[in-house]
C-alpha cells in the first residue's frame, strides 16, 4: 500500500474530532475521557489522528512541503490505533493505515527523525532495537536447560523479542515464560543469540522494509525448526507476526500465540495448575498491540463507489477492523484462574484503553512523552484500588515502570506471567 | 367568588369546575405525594385563553398546577404543592395541527393522547417513537416534555428527541416559540418553503427548550410541540432472546444499535414481560413469570419502501453473526411468548386496565439513567433493597432502556402492590425512599426526580439548585406555576 492508496479516505475526514476520545458510550468520566495519547498532550488538531490525515492529504497533493515541525506532529504519536478505533466505531475510513504510510513517506524522501536513525542503524547492523550487541541476546537464557532450534527441533517456539531479550530487569518473564511451558510438558525451543527481532516496531516508525527482511529471516528459521506454534510474551512482536506479517504476505505457518492465549490453554487443559494463592487486588491493562491492533488482518482488493451521489460502497464489500477482536479475555481469564487474585477493571479497556506510551517510536525520540502517557494510565489504574497494574507486554511494563521511578509513584507493576509464576508456586 | 367569574369570563362557565368531587381527583394521583385539595380546575381550549389565564394568576398571585393527561396518574407530578390553588388543565386542547410526512413531523396540542394521535400519523404513513405502553390517556406532549424513553433507541439521536419545537407561555404570561418554530418567518412561511419546525435548537444561541423540557409547568405552559415521527415499515422481524445473564443481552442490544441493524430494542425480566403479555389474572401471569428466562430482550428489524426484503435479510444475517459471537439464540417465541405479538401490543398505547395496574391494584416506579457497566451493580442494590423489605423479588418489574443510540441506559424498577394493603403500601413507600438514596449513592443518575426524589437530588446538588432557582426567577416572578417545584 502507499500513501496515494488512502487518499479518499484521508479527504473522507470531516473534522469531526470524534478520533480524540473514546465513544460516547464507552466514557465513564470526565477525568478519563481521552483516547489519544497525542492530542491530549499537545491539544492542537494537527496532532490526532484526524489532524495527521490531513497533513497527509496535503503532502499528497502538493499543497504542503515538508518542515521540520510537520515531522516532530507526525512522531510524536504512539501509533497506538485508538484513533482509528474510535473513528471506525460508526464510520467506515481508515485513520491508522494512512499514518503507516504517512511515516513510510517521510522515511522514503529522507525526512528521518535524527533520535530513529541510530536506533535502525544499530536494528540494522545487530538486530534489535535496543543498540545492544546481537551477540549478547541469548544471555538472558543462561541457565535455562531449554532447546535451541538452530541445533534441533521443537514443537514451539518461544520468540523472547528485543525487549525481554536485552533488558536484565525483565528477564525474569522471559525466564519464567520458558520454566512455566516446561512445567506444563511443552516441548519448547528458543533461537538464542540467532534470534532477530520482529520488525514491527521499525515498520510503525516507518521503515517498511525493514519488516519484510525481518518477516522473511524469522519464517525461515521457524520453517527450518519444523515449530508447529510459535509463542511470545511481546505484544509488538504478537502483533508484527500475526498482523503485519500476514498484511505484507508473509503470513507464517506456525501457529502464532501471544503466551497469554497458551497459558489460558494449559490452564484449562489442566497441564498447568494454579494452586498457590496470590492475595493481590490487579487491573489489567491492554497492551494496544494485543489488544486493538491485533485483530486478525482482513485482505481487500475492490474499488469504492459512490451511489446515489453521497453513499461510500465498496466491491467487494469491506470488512474494516474495528479492535471488536483483539486478545481481550485470554490474559483476564488467566488472571482470574489465579487463586486469591482479584480483577477490577479501569474505564479505558479493550479497543477503548489508553496506551503505555512506549510505541511507534516515541520512548526511543520523545521519552518525556512517553513518560506522561504511562503516568495517565498509572493514574487511572489507582482509582481502580488496585495495588498492582498487571500487564501482557515487556514495552508496556518497562515504560511503566520508567514513569514509577521517575514520579516515585506507588503501584506494582507485573506481567501476567510473573503472577502465574507465583500461583505455580514459583515454577 | 370574584376569581371563579374571572376565570368563566376567560373558559366559559362549563371550563371552570369546584365541584368538590372534581376538586378531590384532582387533589391526589397514586403516587404517595401527600394530596392537596385544588381550589378550581379551569380547562382552556386555546393558547390565547392559557395566556389569560396566567396574567390571571399573576395579578391574583394564585398557583396554577398544569396538567395535560387524564387519569389514573402516577407521579405526583400533577398534585398541587400549594393549598388555594387553580388546576390548569389542558387535556381539552385536542387539536392534531399539523402532520407532515416529508419532514416526518406532527404539531399536536397538550390533550392528543397516544390512542388519538396514533391512527392520525398512520394514515400519513407515519408512526411514533412509542415510549413503552403508555396509558391510553397519556398525553403526547407531556410524555415527550417528560423525556419518556422512547423503545426505539436508533432514532433516539438527542436526549430531548422526539420533542422538537414548543410554543409556551412563560409564567410572566409572554408567548414563545423556541427552535425553528421561532423564526424568521411566520409558520406559514416556514411551511410554504419546505420548512417544517423540525430544529429543536435556538433561537439564536438559546436553546430553551432544553429549560422548558423536564420543568413540567414550572417555567410555563407548552400549548403545542412539533414531534417527531418516523416511516412506517412495509415489513417488520421481531425477536426474543432470553437469558439468565443480563451482560450477554445488554452486549447484543449495543451491537444491534450500533450497526443500526434494529428499530423497537429493550429489555424486560420475566415478571415485566408476563405482566404485559398474561391476560387471564393470575394463573397465566405466574405461568409465564415462572417459565420465562430472567431477561428477555425484543428486538424488531424492518424493511422500509426501498428493497424491504433485501434490508432485512441482511440485517438479520448480521444479527445473527453477533448473537451466534456472544452465545445467544434470537427466536419467534420464547416460552410461549410470540415475538410478532408483543411487537403489536408495543406499537400502541396499552390496552385498559393499564398494565401496571393488572397485576395488584397499583405500582410505583424509580427509574433512573446509568451506564452500560454499571446496570448489574445497581439492579443488585435495588434487589438487596428489596429483600431487605421483604419485597417479593420475584415480582418486582425491571425494563431497561437504551437510550440515545446507547450511549446511556434507562433502568426502571416498577414495585406492584395492593393500594388496599396498608403494609404493602408502607413497604413500598419507605423502600422506594430508601432506594432511591442508595442508588443515587451508588451513581445513578436521576434526570427526572419526581416528588420526593427531587429534593434528595437537590440536595446533592446545591450548585445546580440556585441555578435553577434564578432560571425559575426569570421566567415565573411571581412564583405561580407549580411553586415550590423546579421540574416535575
Amino acid at each position: 500500500m502507499a500513501l496515494e492508496d488512502f487518499e479518499r479516505s484521508m479527504a473522507r475526514c470531516v473534522r469531526c474530532s470524534l478520533c480524540k476520545f473514546p465513544p460516547l458510550e464507552q466514557v465513564k468520566s470526565w477525568r478519563f475521557a481521552n483516547v489519544c495519547p497525542s492530542i491530549t498532550r499537545y491539544n492542537f488538531h494537527a496532532y490526532s489522528g484526524g489532524g495527521r490525515l490531513l497533513i497527509g492529504l496535503a503532502l499528497l497533493q502538493g499543497r504542503l512541503d515538508y518542515t521540520d515541525e510537520m515531522t516532530e506532529i507526525i512522531y510524536r504519536c504512539q501509533m497506538c490505533g485508538a484513533c482509528d478505533i474510535s473513528c471506525k466505531y460508526n464510520r467506515d475510513m481508515e485513520v491508522l493505515e494512512p499514518q503507516y504510510e504517512l511515516r513510510a513517506r517521510l522515511v522514503n524522501d529522507g525526512q528521518l527523525l535524527p533520535a530513529h536513525m541510530p536506533v535502525i542503524e544499530s536494528l540494522r547492523k545487530e538486530d534489535n532495537m535496543l543498540q545492544r550487541l546481537k551477540v549478547d541476546r541469548g544471555k538472558w537464557a543462561e541457565g535455562l536447560d531449554v532447546k535451541d532450534i538452530t541445533k534441533e527441533t521443537a514443537e514451539v517456539v518461544f520468540h523472547a523479542g528485543c525487549r525481554l531479550s536485552f533488558d536484565e530487569d525483565l528477564w525474569k518473564v522471559a525466564r519464567g515464560t520458558v520454566s512455566l511451558l516446561k512445567k506444563a510438558g511443552v516441548d519448547v525451543g528458543i533461537v538464542g543469540s540467532e534470534e532477530a527481532c520482529c520488525g514491527g516496531r521499525a515498520y510503525e516508525m516507518g521503515y517498511q522494509g525493514e519488516l519484510i527482511k525481518y518477516a522473511e529471516h524469522n519464517i525461515d528459521t521457524w520453517r527450518a525448526a519444523g515449530a508447529r506454534i510459535v509463542i511470545t510474551s511481546c505484544s509488538d512482536c504478537y502483533a508484527a507476526f500475526k498482523i503485519l506479517y500476514d498484511k505484507i504476505g508473509l503470513k507464517p505457518n506456525p501457529q502464532v500465540l501471544h503466551i497469554t492465549e497458551y497459558l489460558e490453554r494449559l490452564i484449562a487443559e489442566g497441564k498447568l495448575r494454579l494452586t498457590k494463592e496470590v492475595p493481590m487486588t490487579v487491573t489489567y491493562h491492554d497492551p494496544c498491540h494485543l489488544g486493538r491492533k491485533a485483530e486478525p488482518y482482513i485482505h481487500w482488493q475492490g474499488v469504492e463507489k459512490k451511489a446515489y451521489g453521497q453513499l461510500i460502497l465498496h466491491d467487494p464489500i469491506k470488512e474494516f477492523r474495528r479492535g471488536t477482536f483483539g486478545v481481550y479475555e485470554p490474559p483476564r481469564n488467566v488472571l482470574k484462574s489465579i487463586p486469591g487474585l482479584r480483577l477490577v477493571e479501569m474505564e479505558r479497556i479493550k479497543e477503548y484503553a489508553w496506551c503505555c506510551g512506549a510505541g511507534g517510536g516515541v520512548k526511543e525520540a520523545y521519552p518525556d512523552f512517553a513518560t506522561w502517557t504511562a503516568l495517565e494510565r498509572i493514574a487511572e489504574a489507582k482509582t481502580t484500588g488496585a495495588s498492582a497494574l498487571v500487564t501482557a507486554c515487556p514495552w508496556c511494563e518497562k515504560n511503566f515502570n520508567d514513569a514509577i521511578s521517575e514520579s516515585g509513584d506507588r503501584i506494582e507493576v507485573y506481567d501476567v506471567v510473573e503472577l502465574v509464576q507465583q500461583a505455580c508456586g514459583g515454577a | 367568588m370574584a376569581e371563579k367569574e374571572d376565570l368563566v369570563e376567560i373558559v366559559g362557565s362549563e371550563g371552570v369546575s369546584d365541584a368538590p368531587e372534581i376538586l378531590a381527583e384532582y387533589s391526589k394521583d397514586k403516587s404517595f405525594v401527600p394530596p392537596i385539595e385544588p381550589r378550581c380546575v379551569v380547562k382552556p381550549k386555546t393558547t390565547e385563553e392559557v395566556q389569560r389565564i396566567i396574567k390571571w394568576a399573576n395579578d391574583t398571585l394564585t398557583p396554577l398546577i398544569p396538567v395535560s393527561s387524564g387519569s389514573p396518574r402516577f407521579r405526583g407530578d400533577t398534585v398541587p404543592t400549594a393549598g388555594g390553588a387553580a388546576v390548569l388543565d389542558l387535556s381539552g386542547m385536542k387539536k392534531i395541527l399539523w402532520i407532515d410526512r416529508r419532514n416526518r413531523v406532527a404539531m399536536i396540542e397538550p390533550g392528543v393522547t397516544f390512542g388519538e394521535l396514533r391512527p392520525e400519523v398512520e394514515k400519513e404513513g407515519l408512526r411514533l417513537l412509542m415510549p413503552l405502553l403508555p396509558r391510553r390517556s397519556k398525553s403526547v406532549l407531556a410524555s415527550a416534555l417528560e423525556r419518556e424513553p422512547i423503545i426505539m433507541p436508533r432514532y433516539h439521536w438527542d436526549i430531548g428527541d422526539p420533542m422538537l419545537c414548543t410554543e409556551v407561555v412563560f409564567g410572566t404570561g409572554d408567548l414563545f416559540r423556541t427552535g425553528a418554530a421561532a423564526g424568521p418567518g411566520t409558520l406559514e412561511e416556514q411551511r410554504k418553503s419546505g420548512q417544517a419546525q423540525k430544529n429543536p435548537a435556538g433561537p439564536s444561541q438559546a436553546s430553551l427548550h432544553r429549560v422548558i423540557q423536564g420543568s413540567q409547568g414550572t417555567m410555563g405552559c407548552v400549548t403545542w410541540i412539533t414531534l417527531k415521527t418516523q416511516l412506517l415499515p412495509k415489513l417488520q422481524k421481531p425477536f426474543l432472546v432470553g437469558s439468565h445473564r443480563l451482560d450477554s443481552l445488554t452486549e447484543l442490544s449495543h451491537w444491534l444499535i450500533r450497526l443500526r441493524i434494529a428499530d423497537e430494542c429493550l429489555m424486560l425480566n420475566n415478571s415485566n414481560l408476563a405482566a404485559i403479555m398474561a391476560k387471564k389474572w393470575p394463573e397465566e401471569y405466574r405461568r409465564l413469570r415462572d417459565n420465562l428466562p430472567s431477561w428477555i430482550l425484543f428486538f424488531c428489524q424492518a424493511g422500509y419502501e426501498y428493497f424491504p426484503e433485501e434490508r432485512l435479510a441482511y440485517e438479520e444475517e448480521y444479527m445473527s453473526d453477533i448473537a451466534q459471537r456472544i452465545g445467544v439464540s434470537p427466536v419467534e417465541v420464547l416460552s410461549g411468548v410470540s415475538a410478532y405479538e408483543l411487537l403489536a401490543i408495543l406499537q400502541a398505547p396499552s390496552e385498559e386496565p393499564y398494565w401496571k395496574l393488572r397485576h395488584k391494584g397499583s405500582c410505583h416506579d424509580i427509574f433512573f439513567l446509568t451506564g452500560r457497566d454499571r446496570l448489574p451493580e445497581l439492579i443488585e442494590v435495588m434487589h438487596n433493597l428489596a429483600s431487605r423489605y421483604s419485597y417479593p423479588v420475584a415480582d418486582m418489574g425491571i425494563y431497561i432502556q437504551p437510550v440515545v443510540q446507547g450511549t446511556s441506559w434507562h433502568c426502571e424498577f416498577n414495585l406492584f402492590f395492593d393500594p388496599d394493603d396498608l403494609k404493602e403500601v408502607e413497604t413500598v413507600r419507605t423502600l422506594s425512599v430508601d432506594a432511591v438514596n442508595a442508588l443515587m449513592t451508588e451513581g445513578a443518575f436521576f434526570s427526572r426526580p419526581y416528588g420526593p426524589w427531587a429534593d434528595i437530588a437537590y440536595r446533592r446538588d446545591g450548585e445546580t439548585t440556585a441555578a435553577l432557582r434564578k432560571v425559575k426567577g426569570i421566567f415565573d416572578p411571581n412564583n405561580i406555576m407549580n411553586p415550590g417545584k423546579l421540574c416535575f
